[in-house]
């Protein structure tokens, strides 16, 4: 580097996102000509802006795929959406024609009306012809909440049900739910999946580095790297089997333990995880109990739980501490919270 | 949503900006228009998408370059650059930026388009090589987060750990990248 170039590679970012005036621009453009070490600098930091940007590009193909998806939290658009303002089309046309293809047409809509009605009346014939009867509708009693929506409590699971893959770091395990849960399709359990999609849309998947730890030593064969190479792999039951073993007085025990509530959370077992999450914000061990702190609000809010006391003391503890590090996301969490009922 | 808060929400935190995202996907009604715009034009829904997907990342870089003017609305501004994406496409072309002009590209010679592939290739490569979390920490430098905030994002105990972090990851990079010179030459002359 020249030392009379010095005040170029202070430019170099400017260059690049075309912030120069065109006499610096020609004169930066005349140096790296006649100075090969700042045209190397220049290159460089392109190379590092284009990898940078093409990064970001993934991580929004990455987002807007996601919210394609049919079970993505706002895929669908709900009643109290904002209405779209259409005055702020200026010069353009807002709306390209309306595409006419043949479904649109009525014509097509009445046949599948009919078609839909000779469907229904011939598999009923089929079930008489084949039972003797129609199979009876079954009554609300019988119609049991999806098991793929985690956010309620499977009823009657009894000894049947699966028990969780690991006995609990310090014994807190989860208790199965006493009393049966609703068995209907009701305006709680709305509100119930519209607290869980809150909580997956910020919950955050922390990186395994964040675990690891920048220069902490985690030893290779503990259960802990053990319970990370499994976290990589998103093999989330076999990080609590990992961590199974990792004692109270373990040096990486909290660490394990934070690791634990979020393979629960992501395995869906909102209880637990809230346990979990709630013994290491009690830890009072920075940082873990801050970060503890704001995923145990998230895995109450997964519950369904957002308008509990718990709740509404966490929220507010995390709103009274400006120096929080997610006071920010709690107060937009707070704003969207208060509008789920 | 005013022009001023979708800028401010892009130009702010990750928090903002997925928020913004979700937002310029699900309520503002600028994703229906590009999906039924690329319908119309002889497109189909994936397409749609696909072109949706493309103008918001082109979007975003330009509000965050500084390149949006302010000579129309950002709505107005968004549909040129998928109209844009969309007559490039039929193409088989690739915009590499856009004026506020929006003007139609005159490039379109082979070369250029293998060039550009070959470059987007290389730049995968390279990004392949970094580890997720210099992945993590390039894009939250790029995108200007402060060291409170890139600490806060990747759960570094200080701001100055996120500093010290972030210069060893772009020492990384560039260590890389030195070490294939020949790669940076070809690259940066495309």
């Amino acid at each position: 580097m020249k030392s009379d170039n010095a005040l170029f590679y202070g430019q170099i970012d400017l260059f690049l996102s075309r912030q120069l005036s065109p006499e610096q621009t020609s004169a930066l453009e005349k140096t790296m000509a006649d100075d090969p070490a700042l045209a190397q600098a220049v290159a460089l930091r392109w190379l590092e802006f284009e990898v940078s940007e093409a990064i970001v590009a993934a991580n929004i193909r990455e987002q807007l795929q996601r919210l394609q998806l049919p079970d993505a939290p706002f895929s669908t658009v709900p009643t109290d959406q904002p209405p779209v303002v259409r005055s702020g089309m200026d010069d353009v046309n807002d709306q390209p024609p309306v595409i006419r293809s043949g479904m649109n047409d009525p014509t097509y809509r009445i046949f599948w009306v009919i078609l839909a009605v000779v469907s229904g009346i011939s598999i009923a014939v089929f079930y008489r012809n084949r039972n003797g009867s129609i199979p009876a509708a079954p009554s609300k009693q019988q119609i049991t909440i999806p098991p793929s929506d985690p956010s309620i409590p499977q009823a009657n699971k009894g000894n049947n049900a699966p028990q969780s893959p690991v006995a609990p770091i310090s014994g807190n395990t989860p208790k199965q739910p006493s009393t049966p849960t609703p068995n209907r399709l009701s305006p709680p359990l709305h509100a119930a999946t519209r607290q869980l999609a809150l909580a997956e849309m910020y919950y955050k998947t922390p990186d395994l580095e964040t675990f690891r730890g920048v220069g902490t030593a985690v030893r290779m064969d503990s259960a802990v790297a053990n319970a990370l190479d499994a976290w990589q792999k998103k093999d989330y039951r076999a990080v609590l089997l990992q961590l199974q073993s990792v004692k109270a007085n373990d040096p990486q025990y909290i660490r394990a333990l934070t690791l634990r509530a979020h393979a629960q959370f992501q395995l869906k077992q909102f209880k637990s995880a809230t346990q979990t999450f709630n013994s290491v914000a009690n830890s009072k061990i920075m940082p873990w109990c801050e970060a503890a702190e704001w995923y145990y609000l998230l895995a109450l809010l997964a519950e369904g739980k957002s308008g509990s006391v718990n709740f509404q003391k966490q929220m507010k503890k995390i709103l009274a501490d400006k120096g929080h590090p997610y006071v920010d996301q709690a107060g937009d969490l707070n704003t969207k919270t208060l509008h789920l009922f | 949503m005013t022009d001023e808060q979708i800028i401010l929400a892009l130009l702010g935190n990750v928090t903002q900006r997925e928020m913004i995202f979700t937002w310029l996907y699900t309520y503002s009604g600028w994703h229906a228009w590009v999906v039924r715009y690329v319908s119309v034009e002889g497109g189909d829904q994936p397409a749609g998408e696909d072109i949706f997907q493309e103008t918001i990342i082109l979007f975003d870089r330009n509000i965050r370059e500084g390149r949006y003017q302010k000579g129309s609305s950002l709505k107005t501004y968004f549909i040129g650059i998928a109209r844009q994406y969309w007559f490039n496409r039929q193409r088989r072309i690739r915009p590499v930026s856009l004026t506020e002009a929006h003007d139609r590209p005159t490039a379109n010679n082979p070369e250029t388009i293998f060039l550009q592939d070959e470059r987007n290739r290389l730049i995968n490569q390279i990004i392949d090589h970094l580890g997720d979390h210099c992945k993590k920490v390039l894009e939250l430098y790029k995108l200007s987060l402060s060291n409170e905030e890139i600490a806060r994002q990747l759960g570094f105990s200080s701001p100055e750990m996120a500093k010290k972090y972030t210069y060893r990851c772009r020492e990384q990079f560039r260590a890389f990248v030195l070490r294939h010179k020949e790669t940076l030459e070809m690259l940066y002359s495309i």
